[in-house]
């Protein structure tokens, strides 16, 4: 049995056992991409539907939520490339959230939305490797081979997304003294 | 260590737990309050990042594609109905009888005269109804059940039946198979005096005479490639060992092959870094003779290689040649380069000091806050000297890089270990009880 379109054989109970697994991670990285929930449910959707029809390329035993995310972030840079008009960024005026419980936890909320909109100003391969480093908790040689860089170079990104958000909220000591 | 190290390397690090730090940096923020703050806002502005939560169009998206991954198979359904089980052929008509093997004439046995089988020609085997004899078989009356079977070719020629000689020639066989076998894994399986056991060794001494070679020498040493792959490909060698081998051959031809002092720096830090995680990972099994191979290993390579490279990077002149800055007149006592042992120091804290070490960012402009901060220090620092702004900002830019170079070094990873290795080429490791990294030294 098999989807329309596709040729995949994995039964559709298990693929949507993938999805709803996988798909709050594969929004949430496409929504700091974009910036934009239609963007992220568009590209969210390709997503799966391309994981679907190259489902034999998974190798088992492997990271099937890094195999997904790096899914993502190609589409994301395919439709970047394809169509210059995908709407990076307006960001929604507030947190928009049905997660009360999660909501209410943030220590600041003011602070959430500052934050976001100071990751949504870092290029996108910095924010994309920021994402995966601090959401998913991916090693810098899972991003490495996630965005097609080298471990280097996806360290070098970490220290620009870092230096960059601590330089804004200005939270560290502008002048760190000496021991 | 000093704060900027420090944060340095808490910007570019992959975790913020401190047990995965260097003991350096810890004992750092012990002692350092700023810096201590400096990790405590990353890892706060990390985690208000995970907190924030998803959009509420997360979860009605998810099911809307769910809804539409159901109705795609729907639509599917149709057109890829099977039956349950696959199509099985009921009627015989389509397809030619099968004959029953039963049926097929076959040649008595006893029809054969002894000694007349041989007499049969090939013509008359094929065409069995020309022989009106073997088209008729007689019966025979007169054979014991107990009497060897001969066995027929193809055509029904009788072949002889097995003699008792062929079973004791294929367990000969077997054996001679066994014995080729216990020989070749003997052959394959590695051993100190196999032949080409010392090309590791020998590689690693080639790299490290590389790392520090000038230009001239360092073709020199290239040509010794080609005999050192051959000596590979001819080395018996377990498969952790060619591995090696095959990458400390690249990186010899890499360092000899290569101008810029910095890719030089990263491939003798990158050889340095496997040979350390070989004794490391040999320490963590206890395994006390590879501990001795590797950390010697380690030793030789940091005293010959790593060492030297350090040393020479502090007298680096890169700046110099491009021809733009006077060393006297230049930085105050800046003596050029990259001191590792002022940059670094770790045990002596004195770190990297703006009055002693290579360069003061604040007077010389490598501090990103602006540019008229850094107009401002380059007017200090240099006065009306004219000088080349781009090649000071080159030398600048290569000195902060082997800085971060030395950061990933395993002296700089790993102090604990890189201390308990240190001048075992030397002097030979540490014997008797506790030996190796993990027990006394």
């Amino acid at each position: 049995m098999s989807f329309a379109g596709t040729e995949s054989p994995l039964p559709p109970d298990s693929f949507k056992a993938v999805v709803e697994a996988h798909w709050t991670a594969v929004y949430r990285l496409l929504y700091s991409m974009t910036g934009n929930p239609h963007d992220s449910e568009d590209l969210a959707q390709e997503t799966f539907l391309r994981a679907l029809r190259r489902w034999d390329s998974f190798k088992h035993g492997t990271n099937l939520r890094a195999w997904l995310l790096r899914i993502a972030s190609n589409a994301f840079f395919d439709v970047r490339r394809k169509r210059q008009t995908l709407k990076i960024g307006p960001l929604p005026d507030e947190i928009e959230s049905g997660n009360s419980a999660v909501e209410n936890a943030l220590e600041n909320k003011e602070q959430a939305e500052l934050i976001r909109v100071a990751v949504q100003d870092l290029t996108e391969l910095t924010r994309l490797v920021f994402h995966l480093r601090v959401t998913e908790d991916l090693s810098f040689k899972e991003i490495a081979k996630l965005a097609d860089i080298t471990e280097v170079a996806a360290r070098q990104h970490m220290h620009q997304a870092r230096a960059k958000l601590i330089k804004r909220f200005g939270d560290a000591p502008k002048d760190a003294g000496e021991e | 260590m000093k704060c900027e190290a420090a944060q340095n390397w808490l910007l570019q690090c992959e975790s913020l737990q401190p047990k995965t730090w260097p003991v350096g940096l810890v004992k750092h923020l012990r002692v350092c309050a700023s810096c201590y703050q400096f990790a405590k806002s990353i890892k706060r502005l990390e985690k208000a990042w995970r907190r924030i939560p998803v959009p509420a169009e997360c979860e009605t998206s998810k099911l809307n594609f769910l809804a539409r991954l159901s109705q795609l198979e729907q639509a599917k359904l149709p057109e890829i109905e099977q039956p349950e089980s696959l199509p099985v052929f009921e009627s015989s008509e389509e397809l030619p009888a099968l004959v029953p093997i039963d049926t097929v004439p076959e040649l008595d046995v006893a029809e054969v005269e002894p000694g007349t089988a041989e007499t049969h020609s090939l013509d008359e085997l094929e065409r069995p109804d020309s022989d009106p004899e073997i088209a008729q078989p007689r019966k025979v009356e007169s054979e014991p059940a107990e009497k060897a079977v001969p066995r027929r070719d193809r055509r029904g020629k009788e072949t002889p039946a097995r003699d008792s000689g062929w079973g004791g020639m294929r367990w000969l066989a077997v054996a001679a198979a066994v014995f080729m076998v216990i020989i070749g894994i003997g052959l394959l399986l590695p051993s100190r005096n196999s032949p080409g056991a010392d090309v590791v060794d020998r590689l690693i001494e080639w790299n490290a005479e590389l790392a520090n070679a000038p230009a001239k020498e360092r073709k020199r040493l290239l040509e010794e490639y080609e005999s050192f792959n051959t000596d590979l490909k001819r080395a018996v060698l377990s498969p952790e060992e060619r591995q090696l081998a095959e990458t400390l051959l690249a990186d010899g031809r890499k360092l000899a092959t290569s101008e810029d002092a910095l890719t030089q720096a990263e491939v003798v830090t990158s050889i340095a870094d496997k040979l350390m995680s070989r004794a490391a990972a040999a320490a963590d099994k206890g395994n006390e003779k590879e501990i001795e191979r590797h950390g010697t290993r380690y030793s030789r390579f940091n005293d010959r290689a790593l060492k030297p490279m350090w040393n020479r990077f502090a007298t680096f002149k890169a700046f110099e040649k491009k021809g733009g800055f006077i060393k006297d007149k230049g930085i105050g006592k800046d003596k050029g380069g990259f001191d590792k042992d002022k940059s670094f120091e770790k045990d002596k804290d004195k770190g990297l000091d703006k009055e002693k070490a290579g360069y003061d960012k604040d007077k010389a402009g490598s501090d990103k806050s602006g540019a008229k901060d850094e107009d401002k220090g380059v007017a200090m620092a240099f006065g009306k000297i004219e000088f080349d702004r781009a090649a000071y900002e080159y030398w600048l830019l290569q000195k902060m890089q082997f800085e971060q170079l030395y950061m990933r070094s395993p002296e700089f990873m790993r102090p604990d270990l890189h201390k308990q290795f240190d001048g075992w080429g030397r002097k030979g490791p540490p014997f008797g009880p506790g030996f190796g990294p993990k027990g006394r030294h």
